[in-house]
């Protein structure tokens, strides 16, 4: 129960994070959308024997997250929740693909060994940068930038609203937790005989609470589309970023960095 | 300013009438109380008022504007409705992009948006809260937000639904000051006697689902048989210890 109660201070956390100041803040919101799906892309789209070319990746992470000042933490530990599934696809090239990749030393690597490092990594970039974004601007600017660039709206919206009811959905389901622990205090978690009723109940809280915020944003003028704040345009430093980004990860992806360092180590 | 005749409403799957034949007049300025026993109708005519809630026959007319489909968003502009319930009206992330919420809607750039909210922060006396997370407030700071958030839109009519709900005594007291101090036309559906004592000049009393006294509130809320009758109490203030 307590973990619901964390989970719910998770998303605010992020939600803080992202109403801080800092250089990477003020960048337009749409450079930074821009400059993470291109890196994400760039990632995804290496080999997956291709290890060292992925590694110099670890740069932007590393540069960003001092810049715009997010910690480690909470970063790491939402990373956490995309780690497992990306390890179950893992663990299956380990077991599949046996061929050999190369030796060390007479330590055989496999291909399956190779192809299970590439997916981690790829992950936790992918996640470290998409975590970075959210970190840096508020969901609700990101949503309005993927209006911008034609997603359709009601998508869009329903992103934003999604968001929202995440930490409203974990707080109902806490409070209806804490309220069911307390009638029933030897037992641990719900029983399987009254998990039925205690989901369904939670349903019609979740389309109550909807209902009424639906109404409420009726009586505000909302017809359907979400208008979100309208930024200025693009500044010098957003082209700046956006161009320094895009050229750095079409050198990276191109240039092999770790290879370069590793012969003149040589 | 309101004119509400015959108004009768009934929920869907339901074979009773929430509302039956209720028929009142609002003046300009005024404040009337709607009190009632629960599952009287209070929520219901407020929102049926608002247009929510479609109404089965009747007529509703606002500010000389009649209350239909085409007019819908028109008078959704004049109209501000408070929930009972502050974190059904706060879906926003922060303060000032749930306030701007509404003005954006009607097309208002940012810059005007922007002083909008300032205007409407700084009458409830909170824009120290603007650029807060909306869901961090306390219950009392929601209030004010969820006020501030109608006000922007500078409504000729206010709907209240339950505002003193949540509150502690001081945040109540604050907040009947600053309702004290607008010059909205007010409808405040209520449980609070005490508040509809001290707010309103006139008290419309519901029992299941229509009108059973729409009176001078001196005269109703003295009243203990009319209020018993009705499955109320006398308010706090006029109970002898």
């Amino acid at each position: 129960m307590a973990s619901l109660y964390h989970a719910a201070a998770g998303i605010n956390r992020l939600e803080q994070l992202a109403m801080q100041d800092s250089p990477v803040h003020r960048l337009h919101p749409m450079a930074k959308l821009i400059v993470t799906f291109f890196y994400v892309v760039t990632i995804v789209s290496f080999p997956p024997e291709d290890i060292s070319g992925i590694i110099p990746f670890l740069l932007y992470p590393a540069v960003m997250m001092p810049l715009s000042g997010t910690p480690y933490r909470p970063l790491l530990q939402r990373l956490m929740f995309a780690l497992p599934f990306s390890l179950m696809g893992g663990i299956s090239n380990l077991i599949a693909v046996r061929g050999v990749a190369f030796y060390i030393g007479s330590f055989v690597v496999s291909q399956g060994m190779v192809s299970f490092v590439s997916i981690m990594l790829k992950t936790l970039l992918s996640v470290f940068a998409v975590l970075i974004l959210i970190a840096s601007t508020s969901f609700v600017e990101i949503s309005c930038q993927l209006t911008i660039l034609r997603i359709p709206k009601i998508i869009c919206l329903q992103l934003v609203m999604t968001y929202r009811y995440l930490s409203i959905l974990i707080s109902e389901t806490a409070s209806m937790l804490t309220a069911y622990s307390f009638r029933g205090p030897n037992q641990k978690g719900i029983k399987m005989k009254d998990m039925g009723s205690f989901a369904g109940r939670l349903i019609l809280r979740s389309f109550d609470r909807a209902e009424r915020v639906y109404q409420a944003m009726k009586c505000r003028g909302f017809n359907g589309i979400y208008y979100g704040r309208k930024h200025g345009g693009f500044r010098l430093s957003d082209g700046i970023f956006i161009a320094l980004m895009t050229l750095l990860v079409i050198f990276l992806r191109f240039f092999n960095l770790s290879l370069f360092f590793g012969r003149l180590a040589g | 300013m309101l004119k509400v005749t015959n108004l009768s409403v009934k929920y869907d799957l339901s074979d009773e009438y929430a509302l039956k034949g209720v028929e009142f007049t609002v003046q300009s300025g005024e404040r009337v109380a709607v009190i009632g026993a629960n599952g009287a109708g209070k929520s219901t005519l407020l929102l049926v008022l608002t247009g929510v809630l479609s109404h089965d026959s009747g007529g509703i007319v606002i500010d000389d504007i009649v209350l239909e489909k085409k007019t819908m968003l028109e008078l959704r502009k004049k109209l501000g409705m408070i929930f009972q319930n502050p974190d059904d009206q706060l879906f926003m992330p922060t303060v000032y992009e749930d306030i701007a919420f509404g003005p954006r809607n009607y097309g208002s750039p940012e810059a005007e948006t922007e002083a909008k909210a300032d205007e409407a922060l700084s009458q409830l006396n909170i824009s120290h809260l603007k650029r807060r997370l909306s869901h961090k407030l306390s219950g009392g700071e929601k209030r004010l937000v969820a006020l501030a958030s109608v006000l922007v839109m500078k409504p000729v009519l206010l709907l209240l639904d339950e505002p003193t709900s949540f509150l502690d005594p001081k945040a109540r007291r604050r907040l009947i000051g600053v309702l004290d101090a607008l010059p909205q036309t007010m409808i405040i559906a209520t449980h609070d006697l005490d508040m509809a004592l001290d707010l309103c000049g006139r008290v419309i009393l519901l029992k299941e689902g229509h009108i059973h006294t729409d009176a001078p509130v001196n005269d109703a809320l003295h009243n203990a048989d009319l209020l018993e009758e009705c499955g109320l109490e006398l308010p706090l203030s006029l109970q002898k210890r």
